[in-house]
């Protein structure tokens, strides 16, 4: 026990001498903390590596309510960029010209240029999945343009870090569904995925006005709000930033873009359709009228497949959406109980006819299975030999989908009547 | 005569959370990801083999314990060998299983803790700490560390617990598809001979005095191993279900993985720094015991009085060797194909001989008589 006892005391004793601090600890004050890293090509080497790092000193004046970084003019990021070869050789490149260590511990952000998404992205993917200082609950979008552009340009009017921007950004997909919500790990898995070809949401900078606003549907347009994609919804004010739209890849590279309203489709085929305003023709009357609906995904679609003799595949898709009435613009009663099968019918007509169109276009343009069909088609496989050998993903372009629609209105708002305009008295 | 090692003694609650915490160190190192490699999406059945295995190898050992009820099996072993083979085996197994083990074990901690958190300290220093926890908790001795596994297992367990809720939201089940993975005969075959080899099975036959003796021994051996390969079958599924398989593959620590990607909002993050306080619980607990198993295996089969002027030697020994390998590749190659294999002699193949030989001793002297 006495042993024991000098044991403990030695111990103690070298802990003080030794235990001083850890080895290669930095304070958080030695930090730069990076919130977003930004990707293009580069013109002399591989890629330009554009990051934003949070500024501390104007972060906290404007924390603290004064506004004392912001009244000296500081931005609350400091945007830097140096042509390199890779990420990380850019992050040890972009450390000559800071006080401080570059940290990845906070970043939020991994933004790829269309440019080198279309080259590929695996390679790079691969190098931050190793690295010690990733977290694979980062966000990770394609930027139409430059990524280096986006960085500078993007200045969230409404948060003090922009870290809050692209956390609050996943939670909005869910509000609207316009794009949708991609974190690194849900990126590198379906990179590597036999079943599911990867997506990412869209960013861009939006240069001009409201000149870039398409036809609306009396004048020969489409009556959807989702026609646009990042960088071309008319909006002005502020910040330029916008957030639309989905890229379509295969394998690891991109072969095309979704608009808005074709990600809602593809957010329902998924089963990852929150809620979002949808308008649709007026099925009574002839005039070119909408109707609005606030409609979200009651439940998982449900999908049945088959796989035939020949080795086709035959995927059957039910889904279940509930919604309330938004706007009427006809004034016709449709919370009425005869009328409302009406619309419900002539709605789910509508998402049905825009999910085939969506997965047509994903047969023959992008050869894509985003919508992971394939999870379903891997059930009827009892090991991984003969899945890999049936090789679904080449098999997709070819494979028969049925897509059922189920909408139920549920609610119809504040109202349960529509009066006509002259009929009151 | 020599005088009886004193190992104190602890209650059967006590001795089935310390073989069942030790019995989990494994799943914090690189070794699930070695089981994904081999059941792809069935990896988590990869153990189901290995555990029935596990319990034959528990009721094997109550066999033979039973067969000298005051002894261990470093004596049993002796006693039907004789001295010399006898106690060659003893020391192949001290040295093979206990030692190498825990040098193994270490090291790969040590790399753990270099990955994750404590990345420019020098290897040495980490190893020299996580041994320095080992040797005090060997030194107080094996009553000791029964009463401060006990002390420590809700939050071992209640961590795993939480990790497991809070990646709920990141399940995707049809990652589990198709069922049986790789293949029946990976899966079942290799699954059970990667998963069948742990050191629990020898070190319970070592301290079997201290849990209550051999009467006692399978039903403290059932629930340890029960608790220890449910944690791990567990955990292979969580890693499966949150990642899929050709990517869980490629970690090198899955469980800091698992911890990294917890995320419940903006305000629920980065909870990995609470997982690294249960990992160090856990590696010093299975070290200590691993050191305390050696040292006492090596008294009883020297015939020493006492097992603790031992362990110096042998924590030396085991730093030295888990310094030897030349990386941390090295390491876990040398744990999972060496090691895990060895293991299984004496688990399953040193308590059948030793019945064998019952069985013809017994046969003789009925034929004798």
């Amino acid at each position: 026990m006495r042993a024991a006892k000098l044991f403990i005391f030695f111990l103690v004793v070298f802990t003080f001498v030794f235990l001083t601090g850890c080895f290669g600890s930095r304070e958080t004050d030695e930090n730069a903390f990076v919130l977003a890293m930004g990707f293009d090509k580069g013109e002399k080497d591989n890629m330009v590596v554009t990051v934003s790092i949070a500024n501390p000193k104007v972060i906290a004046g404007m924390a603290g309510g004064a506004g004392g970084g912001a009244k000296e003019g500081g931005k609350n990021v400091i945007v830097q960029s140096v042509e390199t070869y890779g990420p990380i050789t850019g992050i040890e490149q972009l450390s000559t010209a800071t006080s401080r260590h570059l940290s990845l511990l906070h970043t939020k952000a991994y933004i790829f240029s269309e440019e080198m998404a279309k080259e590929g992205l695996a390679f790079w993917f691969s190098t931050f999945s190793r690295h010690y200082e990733l977290r694979a609950t980062s966000y990770v979008f394609v930027c139409r343009g430059k990524a280096k552009d986006f960085l500078e340009k993007n200045q969230p009017p409404l948060e003090i870090s922009p870290t809050k921007q692209y956390e609050l950004i996943g939670s909005l997909s869910e509000a609207h569904g316009l794009y949708q919500n991609v974190m690194f790990k849900d990126f590198y898995q379906d990179i590597k995925s036999w079943t599911t070809q990867a997506s990412m949401p869209l960013v861009a900078i939006h240069e001009g006005g409201l000149e870039t606003a398409k036809p609306g549907v009396k004048k020969g347009g489409e009556l959807t709000l989702g026609k646009y994609i990042a960088g071309e919804v008319p909006i002005t004010g502020e910040n330029k930033a916008q957030f639309d739209g989905t890229a379509v890849f295969r394998e690891d590279k991109m072969v095309g873009t979704l608009n808005g309203e074709e990600t809602r489709y593809y957010l329902m085929l998924r089963g990852q359709f929150e809620n979002g305003y949808l308008i649709m023709l007026d099925p009574l009357v002839a005039e070119l009228q909408g109707v609005g609906l606030i409609v979200h995904q009651a439940r998982s679609p449900k999908y049945v497949t088959r796989i035939n003799e020949d080795g086709s595949v035959t995927i059957d898709v039910d889904l279940y959406l509930e919604a309330d009435l938004a706007a009427v613009l006809s004034g016709i009663n449709y919370e009425s109980p005869d009328n409302k099968p009406i619309i419900e019918e002539a709605f789910s007509e509508k998402i049905k006819e825009g999910c085939q169109k969506l997965i047509k276009r994903t047969q023959e343009e992008f050869k894509s299975d985003i919508f992971g069909f394939g999870q379903q088609v891997k059930g009827h496989f009892w090991t991984m030999q003969p899945w890999r050998e049936f090789d679904w993903l080449n098999r997709y372009p070819e494979a028969q989908v049925n897509v059922t629609v189920h909408t139920r209105i549920r609610r119809t708002g504040l109202q349960l009547k529509t009066s006509p305009a002259h009929g009151g008295e | 005569m020599v005088k009886i090692i004193k190992e104190g003694t602890f209650g059967p609650g006590e001795a089935i959370i310390l073989l069942g915490i030790s019995n989990i160190a494994r799943i914090f190192l690189s070794y699930p990801r070695s089981l994904v490699e081999i059941g792809g999406s069935a990896a988590w059945m990869t153990p189901l083999g290995g555990l029935a295995a596990a319990l034959a190898g528990i009721y094997l050992m109550s066999l033979v314990l039973k067969k000298s009820p005051g002894s261990t099996i470093i004596e049993i072993t002796e006693m039907v060998f004789g001295p010399f083979i006898g106690m060659a085996v003893n020391i192949l197994i001290i040295a093979h299983i206990l030692e190498m083990g825990g040098a193994l074990f270490i090291r790969e901690f040590s790399e753990a803790m270099l990955i994750t958190t404590l990345r420019f300290a020098p290897i040495s220093v980490i190893d020299a700490v996580f041994l320095a926890m080992g040797l005090l908790g060997a030194y107080l001795g094996i009553e000791a560390l029964a009463r401060t596994a006990r002390l420590i297992y809700p939050y071992i367990l209640g961590g795993l617990i939480i990790l497991i809720f809070t990646l709920i939201p990141f399940w995707n089940f049809h990652n589990l598809l198709p069922v049986f993975g790789k293949g029946p005969k990976e899966v079942f075959l290799l699954g059970t001979y990667s998963t069948a080899g742990i050191a629990e099975i020898i070190i319970a036959g070592v301290i079997v005095q201290a849990m209550g003796g051999a009467e006692i021994f399978a039903r403290i051996g059932y629930r340890s191993m029960l608790i220890g390969f449910a944690f791990l079958i567990i955990t292979l599924a969580v890693l499966v279900l949150t990642y899929n398989w050709p990517i869980s593959e490629e970690f090198t620590l899955p469980f800091l993985r698992l911890a990294r990607t917890i995320y419940l909002g903006r305000f629920i993050q980065r909870l990995e720094a609470i997982f690294i306080l249960v990992w160090v619980f856990v590696g010093a607990l299975k070290i200590a015991l691993l050191l305390y198993g050696a040292a006492v295996s090596l008294a009883r089969s020297l015939k020493l009085p006492d097992y603790r002027p031992l362990i110096w030697p042998l924590g030396l020994a085991m730093f030295i060797l888990g310094l030897l390998p030349l990386d941390m590749l090295a390491a876990i190659k040398l744990d999972i194909v060496y090691l895990r294999s060895f293991v299984l002699i004496p688990n399953y193949l040193l308590p059948l001989l030793i019945l064998a030989v019952f069985w013809f001793k017994g046969r003789r002297e009925r034929a004798g008589s």
